[in-house]
């Protein structure tokens, strides 16, 4: 099996090509998104609802191509074969306005969550549906107090017999409005350490007391909401996991959500409109304007290569939590030097509102926050490094 | 410290006093809906307290004042993100007229503007709205009239103005003509961008008579141009003082407020840097902005006025990154004042010249100085 990368080891090459084998695969893959789709701006910028809507359709077609979770064992829906082609796909998807939706989510790591802690029944019923592309979930972590503290988080599950009753508050939930389901973390032992207290809940939004609302974000309009729970009841078996031992699952799947969607590749490719608007105004021999528009394509693909190592030493069965932080701040990085290039390079055209400028310097403002923020990723970093608790 | 600043620290009060009374962000937050985006009200109050006239002569209905107190005002409106079409009016219309008019102009023109019953703007650049780009409108003689045509982009607070200066080319050079901002042929395309506290316009010119009294008699409009730019582009940098104080105020509030992990996450280290590389920003802008104002006119002028107007683009803009980053998730939404200043930063950082084109004519200023 030849893979992308190699790990950077005593005597061994490091290469940075794809095999022949995962460039026809990222072919074919192109050709297919060409037929069914527009390009990823236009894709992008499609009212909420016909996004939406073409998303479902489409994840069925790829679904249907097995394209959806190639990465997952084979009794799940997988091909289990393929590591590198989930980094194809995440990179050509994002490239085409990230047609999954919300449904990358369920692939990246609510599916490896159920396959790693779900009941038969819990698998049988919902790995199907995921790998089927048939559903759309929304994480409930993030409440009003619990940001970056996300431990201390208060929403509670109290047992009641054959059930749990909830009570609490979520934000941040992207695709509430749509989702089917919420993956949902809540605490089921106040007197435990916070970590210690928090079990996950699989819960179908359409349970009575589950409300969910907008919030009213100066980005990326419409993507936020809040969801409350009012004694919201589901049976035991909506429990994932161990009683207590959610956030000890959760953690082993934040490496993945860490690495999330390959957003250097989407600002590589609005670089690239960026250096073609250069480009059609003469600018292009201007050597301040090749310096910036070359800073800012070195921080895209540093943070690709980055990606492409966390993604090898996975592949090696590693849980490659350092090199997913320090891929994670580079990735900010690259959505900052993006945004920072087109304000620099285009001026006041930039700021045009609804511009794809203006779509990257949303981008860029929520990389550095949304799903941890930078600083905690650097705590994270400098703890492994130094040693010491904090 | 000079002899004026009791004076100036008086304008400073009583204009802070009349902006949070009439320009609070709650206040803010209905102008920025209404068609026009400004608060017609306080620009009136805006002309009785004086602050229209304060540099325009008395002979033509101002206050005959100085930079150092217009800085005061400047600084507090972009403190409070007053949507007030002061920079374009006062700055760089009468501003133009001022430095290129005749008596007749000045007269017609002026008192107009310092007395608030008029609004007017300056349409000084080409499509991009940019100072080192060429020209996109032009003038030609056409059956003994003056015709202009083409286009000036990104022009503030066009929608609002009775008038409007705008510069074209004549043959090779470039000349500057008044235009009324109703006349026919003038067509107003309102543009929706990133910072909702002020309204920017492409104004498109198709065939529109200029009458000649209308034509500005400077010899050199090119000098004039050069001149509005550095006028606005410190009128711009007040402003950004102004808004990194605040800013500077209310990430350090929230920081102070807000706990995540049994703490104040102003009590975390990154975070108290955070804080303080804003307060130096602030401070730095600050010190640069009011020698500025005071250089005009003076031996240094062009020199301060692309080192306030480059360092602050970069400051704000930066300081507000940072302040969002402080906020965390709330700095993106509506609720909380943050995002208002992260957006007027980017834009106050484009307008009249962006930080790479005022570090090109601060090296510019330089190298012409060591050569003399």
């Amino acid at each position: 099996m030849c893979s992308g990368w190699k790990h950077v080891d005593k005597g061994e090459r490091v290469h940075f090509d794809y095999s022949d084998e995962e460039l026809s695969f990222r072919k074919e893959l192109k050709g297919f998104l060409d037929g069914e789709l527009p390009v990823y701006f236009e894709f992008f910028d499609l009212p909420q609802q016909e996004r939406f809507d073409r998303s479902m359709e489409f994840v069925k077609k790829l679904a249907a191509r097995g394209w959806l979770t190639p990465a997952w064992p084979v009794e799940y829906g997988g091909s289990a074969h393929a590591p590198w082609q989930q980094m194809i796909l995440s990179e050509e998807m994002i490239a085409h306005g990230e047609p999954r939706t919300g449904q990358y989510m369920n692939v990246n790591w609510i599916g490896p969550a159920i396959i790693l802690a779900g009941t038969p029944e819990q698998k049988e019923y919902h790995l199907t549906r995921i790998s089927n592309g048939n559903v759309v979930w929304c994480q409930g972590f993030s409440e009003p107090d619990a940001g970056s503290d996300l431990a201390a988080l208060r929403t509670s599950a109290v047992r009641d017999g054959d059930e749990y009753v909830i009570n609490g508050e979520k934000i941040w939930t992207s695709n509430a409005g749509v989702a089917e389901f919420c993956f949902l973390l809540a605490r089921t032992n106040s007197e435990a350490r916070k970590q210690e207290g928090i079990s996950i809940f699989l819960v179908p939004t359409a349970t009575p007391g589950v409300e969910v609302g907008d919030i009213d974000a100066v980005v990326h309009p419409g993507a936020f909401h809040h969801v409350v729970f009012t004694d919201v009841r589901v049976p035991a078996s909506c429990r994932l996991g161990p009683e207590n031992e959610g956030f000890t699952i959760v953690r082993k799947l934040l490496a993945n959500e860490r690495v999330g969607v390959a957003r250097y590749h989407r600002a590589a490719g609005y670089l690239d409109r960026v250096a073609k608007w250069c480009d059609e105004r003469g600018l292009l021999d201007d050597s301040s304007v090749i310096e910036t528009l070359a800073h800012a394509r070195v921080a895209c693909d540093a943070a690709r290569v980055l990606v492409y190592q966390v993604w090898d030493e996975r592949t090696r069965g590693l849980h490659p939590d350092e090199s997913a932080w320090v891929y994670r701040t580079a990735a900010v990085n690259a959505e900052r030097a993006v945004s920072e290039a087109a304000f620099k390079l285009m001026g006041a055209e930039a700021l045009v509102r609804h511009s794809h400028a203006d779509n990257q310097f949303e981008w860029a403002t929520t990389a550095g926050i949304a799903g941890g923020s930078y600083e905690m990723q650097l705590n994270s970093l400098a703890r492994v490094l130094l040693g010491t608790k904090g | 410290m000079g002899p004026n600043d009791e004076l100036a620290e008086e304008l400073r009060a009583s204009a802070r006093k009349a902006l949070d009374d009439r320009m609070p962000t709650t206040v803010l937050r209905q102008v920025i809906d209404t068609e026009d985006g400004i608060d017609r009200s306080l620009y009136a109050l805006a002309a009785d307290l004086g602050w229209l006239g304060l540099t325009l002569p008395e002979s033509v209905g101002g206050s005959g004042g100085s930079w150092h107190e217009l800085a005061v005002v400047l600084e507090e409106i972009g403190r409070a993100l007053a949507p007030l079409p002061m920079i374009a009016s006062v700055v760089v219309a009468a501003g133009a007229v001022m430095l290129a008019g005749d008596d007749e102009q000045q007269q017609r023109l002026i008192p107009g503007i310092a007395d608030g019953s008029a609004i007017a703007t300056g349409a000084l650049f080409g499509a991009s709205g940019r100072p080192d780009e060429p020209l996109a409108a032009r003038v030609e003689r056409r059956d003994g009239s003056l015709v202009l045509s083409g286009v000036s982009g990104f022009v503030p607070d066009a929608h609002v103005s009775s008038w409007m200066v705008v510069a074209a080319t004549d043959g090779a050079v470039p000349t500057l003509v008044v235009v009324d901002s109703s006349a026919p042929g003038v067509r107003i395309e309102r543009l929706d961008t990133t910072d909702v506290t002020r309204r920017l316009a492409h104004v498109h010119f198709d065939d529109v008579v200029i009458p000649s009294a209308n034509v500005l008699a400077s010899a050199d409009a090119q000098h004039v141009i050069d001149e509005l730019v550095r006028r606005a582009g410190v009128a711009i940098a007040l402003d950004s003082v102004g808004g990194l104080e605040r800013v500077v105020e209310i990430t350090v509030a929230y920081v102070g407020e807000r706990e995540q992990f049994g703490r104040k996450v102003g009590s975390f280290q990154a975070v108290k840097h955070h804080c303080a590389n804003l307060l130096v920003f602030s401070e730095t802008a600050r010190v640069a902005g009011r020698a500025a104002a005071d250089a005009i006119d003076g031996a240094r002028w062009v020199e301060w006025a692309a080192i306030a107007k480059s360092y602050s683009g970069d400051t704000y803009t930066e300081a507000t990154r940072i302040a969002v980053q402080c906020f965390g998730g709330v700095g993106f939404t509506w609720e909380y004042d943050i995002h208002f200043y992260m957006k007027r930063a980017r834009l106050s950082q484009q307008l009249f010249g962006s930080p790479t084109y005022h570090r090109q004519l601060l090296t510019r200023e330089l190298r012409s100085r060591t050569a003399d």
